[in-house]
C-alpha cells in the first residue's frame, strides 16, 4: 500500500499538534500507530533512542522528518502517519530546523511496496505548494483533499 | 572545481613534517607516560607512598607498554592500524633486545614497519586470488612483523652495547679531565637514551662513592640528578605550546620535579629533538654553578626529586645545590622557549595546512572517482530513507548520462567493503567513514530535494568528462 493510500484509509492525520519538544513530538505522533496496531510502543522508543544516539539521522529536508527505526525495533505491519506541529520543535539539525512536519514511516521489510511509499513521501515533500498547503490547512479534510490530489499527481509522473 | 598542481615540497615544510611526525608519535601516548610517571613517583620503594604490589606496574610498563605504544603508533601513522600492528610487533625485538627501556628504536622501528607493510601491500594490490585476501593479509602482516621482530632483537643489541661503551668512556674522559661541565653534552642525551643507569653505575657512582670517603661530599652525584634542565623545558611546554603538550605539562612538571622521574620529560624531548639543547645548556650551566659554588651531594639523590636532592644535600651546602639546580632551570627554560614556540607555531600552521592538504586530498580522491562503478545509499535500517534516496539519485544519473552507474541502499552497517562512494544522511556520515575508511562518503541535509544530489551527480559527471 502507497504511503498516501494508507494515509487515506486509516486517517492516522494530525494537525497543529502542540509538542514541548522533539521526544514529546515523536511520542505524540507516535501513538497513532501504536495505537492502531501498527507498532509497539517500543519501537517509538527506538526512534527516540536512534535519534539521541546518531544525531538526527532522520531530518529529511528543512522542517521536515520522517521518524523511524528498524523494522525488528517491535513493527507489526507497514504504516504512516502525517504529523504538523503547532510550532516547530529543535531536533539538532542546524540547517533544517525547526522541525514541523513529521513523518512517521513503519516498514516491515524491504518489500516493492516500502519503496514505493518512500518514492512517494520525497516527491510530497520536494513539492513546496503542497507542504506550504499542509502547513497552513485548517482542518484534517484540507488535509486528505490535498493528499488525494497528490496521489493522482504522483501517479501520472 | 579546479585542481590544484601539486607543488614541490620546500625543505622547510620536509622539517615540519617530521617535525610532525615525531610529535604525532609521541603526543597520543602522552596519558600513558603520565600514568607511569604517577604510579612511578607514588609506589616505588623511595617514592611517596612505597608499595612493592602497586610498584611491580613500573617495570612492565616502561619496559615494554610505553615503547610498544610508539611502536604501534609510528606504524599506524604510516599505515593505519595494519602497520600500527606490525609496528609493535617489531618494537617487541627492540625492547627484547636492548633489555633497558627503548623509546628512541621504538620512534625507529615503529615507522619502518609500517613502510615494509605498505610497500609489499601495493605491490601485491590486485594480484591476490579471489578469496585468499584474507589469508594473505594475515600471513604477510604476521611474517613480515616476525621478520623485523628477530633483524631487530639481533641488530639492536650490539647497537646498545656499543653507545653505552661511548658513553661511559666519553664520561669518564671528562671526569678526568676536571672538564665537568662538557659531561652535560654526554649524559643529557644519554638520558633520553635510558642510558643515564648505565652512566651512573659504570662511571659517577663509583668516582662518586670515593669523593664522598675523601672529601664529605661529591659534585658528581648531581650531574645527572639536577631536575632543572628538565624542568625549564616542561615550564616552556605549560607556558608557550598547545593542546595535548601544553595540557599535559603541569602534570609531568609534579611527576619530574616533585617526584622524581626524569623520565617523563623524555617524550616532550623527543617530540622535538631539538630540545636536547636546552637541557645541554641547562646542564652545562648546572654543574659550572656548582662547580663555582663547591657544591657536592653525601650520597646519590634517588629518584631525582627537588625533595631528595636537598636532602642528601650537605650540612651548610644547601643553598648552592639550589642554586645549581634554578640557574640550570632558567637556562634550560630560556633556550627551550623559543624552540616550544616555533613547534608550536607550525601547530597552528599545520591546522591550515591540514584542511588545505585534506581538500587536496579530496580533490585527488576524486579525481580517482573517475572509474566509479556503483554508488551505495546508507541509512539506518537500510530500507528507508536510503531506499529514497537512492530512487531519487538512480534517476537524476540517468537523466545525466552516468546510467551505467549502479545505485543500491543498505544499512549503515552492512555497506560493502570496497565500496568507493557511498551517500548518507549527515548525521551518519562519521559512522560511514569510521567503518568504510576507503569509501568517499557525502553527507547531504535535504534527502527529498534534488539539488544535493545534482550537486553530486554534476561532481561525477565532470570528473568522467576530466578523466577521459
Amino acid at each position: 500500500m502507497g504511503f498516501f493510500e494508507y494515509l487515506l484509509n486509516n486517517r492516522t492525520i494530525a494537525l497543529n499538534v502542540d509538542a514541548t519538544d522533539w521526544i514529546d513530538a515523536i511520542r505524540k505522533g507516535g501513538a497513532m500507530l501504536t495505537d492502531n496496531g501498527t507498532c509497539e510502543q517500543k519501537y517509538i522508543d527506538a526512534m527516540i533512542n536512534g535519534c539521541v544516539r546518531n544525531g538526527p539521522y532522520f531530518v529529511i529536508g528543512p522542517g521536515i522528518a520522517m521518524p523511524h527505526s528498524r523494522p525488528e525495533n517491535g513493527v507489526l505491519k507497514a504504516g504512516y502517519a502525517l504529523v504538523t506541529l503547532k510550532s516547530g520543535v529543535e531536533f539538532g539539525d542546524g540547517e533544517n530546523d525547526p522541525i514541523d512536519v513529521l513523518i512517521f514511516m513503519a516498514a516491515k521489510d524491504q518489500a516493492s511496496h516500502t519503496e514505493e511509499a518512500m518514492s512517494q513521501i520525497a516527491e510530497f515533500c520536494d513539492n513546496a505548494d503542497w507542504l506550504l498547503e499542509l502547513r497552513v490547512a485548517k482542518d484534517a479534510n484540507a488535509v486528505i483533499d490535498l493528499l488525494k490530489r497528490a496521489e493522482k499527481a504522483c501517479v501520472s509522473r | 572545481m579546479t585542481v590544484t598542481a601539486k607543488g614541490s615540497v620546500s625543505s622547510r615544510v620536509r622539517v615540519q613534517q617530521f617535525g610532525r611526525f615525531l610529535s604525532g608519535m609521541v603526543m597520543p601516548n602522552l596519558g600513558a607516560f603520565i600514568a607511569w610517571g604517577l604510579i612511578t613517583a607514588l609506589f616505588i620503594p623511595t617514592g611517596w607512598i612505597p608499595n612493592e604490589k602497586l610498584s611491580s606496574l613500573v617495570g612492565p610498563m616502561i619496559t615494554y607498554l610505553l615503547p610498544l605504544l610508539i611502536g604501534f603508533t609510528g606504524g599506524k601513522m604510516i599505515w593505519g592500524i595494519r602497520g600500527g600492528v606490525v609496528g609493535a610487533v617489531a618494537t617487541m625485538g627492540i625492547v627484547v633486545g636492548a633489555g633497558i627501556p627503548m623509546f628512541l628504536g621504538a620512534m625507529l622501528i615503529g615507522p619502518v614497519a609500517g613502510v615494509c607493510v605498505k610497500y609489499f601491500d601495493k605491490s601485491v594490490e590486485g594480484k591476490v586470488p579471489a578469496g585468499f585476501e584474507m589469508l594473505v593479509s594475515n600471513f604477510s602482516a604476521g611474517i613480515i612483523a616476525m621478520l623485523l621482530a628477530l633483524v631487530s632483537l639481533m641488530a639492536i643489541q650490539p647497537v646498545v652495547a656499543g653507545l653505552m661503551h661511548v658513553l661511559q668512556s666519553s664520561v669518564g674522559w671528562v671526569v678526568d679531565h676536571r672538564l665537568l661541565p662538557l659531561a652535560s653534552l654526554f649524559i643529557e642525551p644519554g638520558k633520553i637514551l635510558f642510558l643515564n643507569n648505565a652512566i651512573n653505575h659504570g662511571v659517577l657512582g663509583p668516582l662518586g662513592v670515593a669523593q664522598v670517603a675523601e672529601h664529605g661530599k661529591s659534585i658528581l652525584f648531581l650531574l645527572e640528578a639536577n631536575p632543572g634542565p628538565g624542568l625549564g623545558i616542561l615550564l616552556a611546554y605549560w607556558l608557550f605550546s598547545k593542546g595535548t603538550a601544553k595540557a599535559s605539562a603541569p602534570g609531568a612538571i609534579i611527576i619530574h620535579f616533585l617526584g622524581g622521574i626524569h623520565e617523563i620529560y623524555f617524550p616532550y624531548v623527543l617530540m622535538n629533538p631539538l630540545l636536547i639543547l636546552s637541557a645541554i645548556a641547562g646542564g652545562m650551566t648546572g654543574v659550572t654553578t656548582f662547580m663555582m659554588l663547591g657544591a657536592g651531594e653525601v650520597a646519590s639523590p634517588s629518584p631525582g626529586s627537588i625533595f631528595a636532592v636537598m636532602a642528601v644535600a650537605p650540612r651548610g651546602g644547601l643553598l648552592p645545590v639550589l642554586a645549581g639546580v634554578a640557574a640550570a632551570a632558567l637556562v634550560s627554560f630560556l633556550v627551550a622557549i623559543p624552540l616550544v614556540k616555533r613547534a608550536a607555531g607550525s601547530m597552528k600552521e599545520d591546522e591550515i595546512a591540514d584542511s588545505l592538504s585534506d581538500a587536496q586530498t579530496a580533490m585527488n580522491e576524486m579525481k580517482n572517482l573517475g572509474k566509479v562503478e556503483s554508488i551505495v545509499f546508507a541509512c539506518d535500517a537500510g530500507m528507508g530513507t536510503s531506499a529514497m534516496g537512492a530512487t531519487r539519485l538512480r534517476k537524476l544519473l540517468g537523466e545525466a548520462g552516468l546510467g551505467d552507474i549502479k545505485v543500491t541502499h543498505c544499512a549503515v552497517d552492512e555497506v560493502p567493503r570496497g565500496t568507493s562512494v557511498a551517500i548518507c544522511q549527515k548525521s551518519l556520515a562519521d559512522r560511514v567513514r569510521a567503518s568504510n575508511p576507503g569509501t568517499k562518503v557525502f553527507g547531504i541535509s535535504n534527502l527529498v530535494n534534488a539539488s544535493e544530489y545534482q550537486g553530486i551527480v554534476d561532481e561525477l559527471v565532470a570528473l568522467r568528462r576530466d578523466k577521459v
